[in-house]
């Protein structure tokens, strides 16, 4: 029987042009080789739809696996996808115990250059899991805030072929992602010039963006 | 003279709830202490989600491009002096309701970043931020919710550059909790 995997991208930017996107569609890359049937859900649209938006909560339950991709929103995931985990916890409340068990891995990525600043996120997750019935598979934690890097590339195609096989994140993805991908004093330099020019872009002057409304 | 403000973010899901005796006992002690208590029940405001488009640091700076109550909640949280969040502890981690409020908080702070220890982190917009406590709500004891929870609020400190941080925990089946809400709260105000 063809096995499915439920693609749960937790970015507002939604799943065509957010990294979350990008990095579910390199994840799972290799279960459709393996023959996986996938399909992706945007949860900040389905979080907060009622009546057909519920779909997402039943479809969780009778996936083989589900990922779940989102950014860092302060040190945790962004609120509609914290909405959309209360509502799969909620509707699975009364699950019946001898269904077979849905698996459940978790890739959170941030604008810091140090993934581990992932860790409470993915945290999470892991403790999402285990309140939804699901089986913990393990977490990625990407960051650099969705630089293209040879590393992390790596990491994701390792994670989705371990993944794919029916075996949990491995730790060797988990630790080549878990690197940060320069040295931290590059990545301040680089970060905040590119805050600089896109500043620029939209007509604000280097006093202007340091303005404060509320003082 | 004018009352001190602690902001208190309710972020109980359920109406008549969860939350509701933890925020009350909050109110009390502060108002004891001739406080002034803030309380924002985020469930019933129309806080629109962070769309995540960084308007807040490039194009708009320090106001989040949503007009709505989000911006107020943003400044009532940074003209306060000690700011509270009170949430049912969900996944070891703050409630969705809690979280849509926290995520609009993010125009308080620079988009540049600097060193804060060794970790890389924003750059501060204002002078001053309120301490944070954090207060999760369980309905038993569970070690490994709190440590995540306590991890938590000591991240967000971090990240909003609070002077001081404190979490502790009130649990729905009677359980004694240590420290209290009062033992955290007294700390924060006499540092």
């Amino acid at each position: 029987m063809t096995k499915h995997v439920l693609v749960l991208v937790g970015s507002p930017r939604g799943l065509e042009v957010s990294t979350s996107g990008r990095y579910a569609c390199a994840l799972t890359e290799r279960f459709e080789l393996e023959g996986w049937s996938t399909e992706s859900i945007d949860l900040h649209r389905a979080a907060f739809l009622q009546g057909e938006g519920d779909e997402f909560v039943s479809k969780a339950g009778l996936a083989d696996l589900i990922l779940l991709v989102a950014p860092l929103y302060v040190d945790s995931l962004p609120a509609p996808t914290i909405r959309a985990l209360e509502r799969i916890a909620e509707g699975r409340a009364e699950r019946d115990p001898e269904a077979p068990s849905t698996r459940l891995a978790a890739l959170v990525h941030c604008g810091f250059v140090e993934p581990k600043q992932n860790e409470t996120a993915i945290e999470i997750c892991r403790r999402f899991a285990s309140a939804a019935g699901f089986e913990w598979f393990g977490g990625l934690m990407l960051g650099g805030g969705g630089m293209p890097s040879r590393r992390a590339a790596r990491a994701l195609r390792e994670a989705g072929d371990a993944l794919a096989r029916g075996f949990p994140i491995p730790p060797g993805a988990r630790k080549r992602a878990g690197r940060p991908m320069m040295p931290s004093l590059l990545y301040i330099l680089g970060g905040n010039l590119m805050w600089r020019r896109a500043a620029k872009k939209h007509g604000v002057s280097k006093d202007d963006l340091l303005g404060a409304p509320y003082s | 003279m004018t009352a001190r403000t602690a902001c208190i973010l309710d972020g109980g899901r359920r109406i008549g709830s969860d939350t509701a005796g933890a925020c009350r006992e909050t109110v009390d002690l502060l108002e004891r202490r001739g406080w002034a208590a803030d309380v924002l029940r985020l469930r019933d405001l129309d806080v629109a989600p962070c769309r995540g488009c960084f308007a807040c640091w490039v194009k708009t700076p320090g106001l989040c491009i949503i007009d709505d109550i989000g911006r107020e909640i943003a400044e009532r949280v940074v003209r306060s002096e000690i700011l509270v969040f009170v949430t049912p502890v969900t996944f070891g981690g703050y409630s969705s309701e809690l979280k849509k409020g926290v995520d609009r908080l993010i125009p308080l702070i620079l988009p540049y970043f600097t060193f804060v220890g060794r970790e890389v982190h924003h750059i501060r917009r204002y002078r001053s931020y309120p301490s944070l406590l954090g207060i999760g709500v369980l309905p038993h004891p569970d070690e490994d919710e709190e440590r995540i929870f306590r991890r938590l609020v000591r991240r967000n400190s971090i990240n909003f550059h609070a002077p001081d941080a404190e979490a502790c925990f009130v649990y729905e089946d009677g359980s004694p909790a240590r420290p209290t809400i009062g033992e955290v709260l007294a700390e924060v105000i006499e540092r």
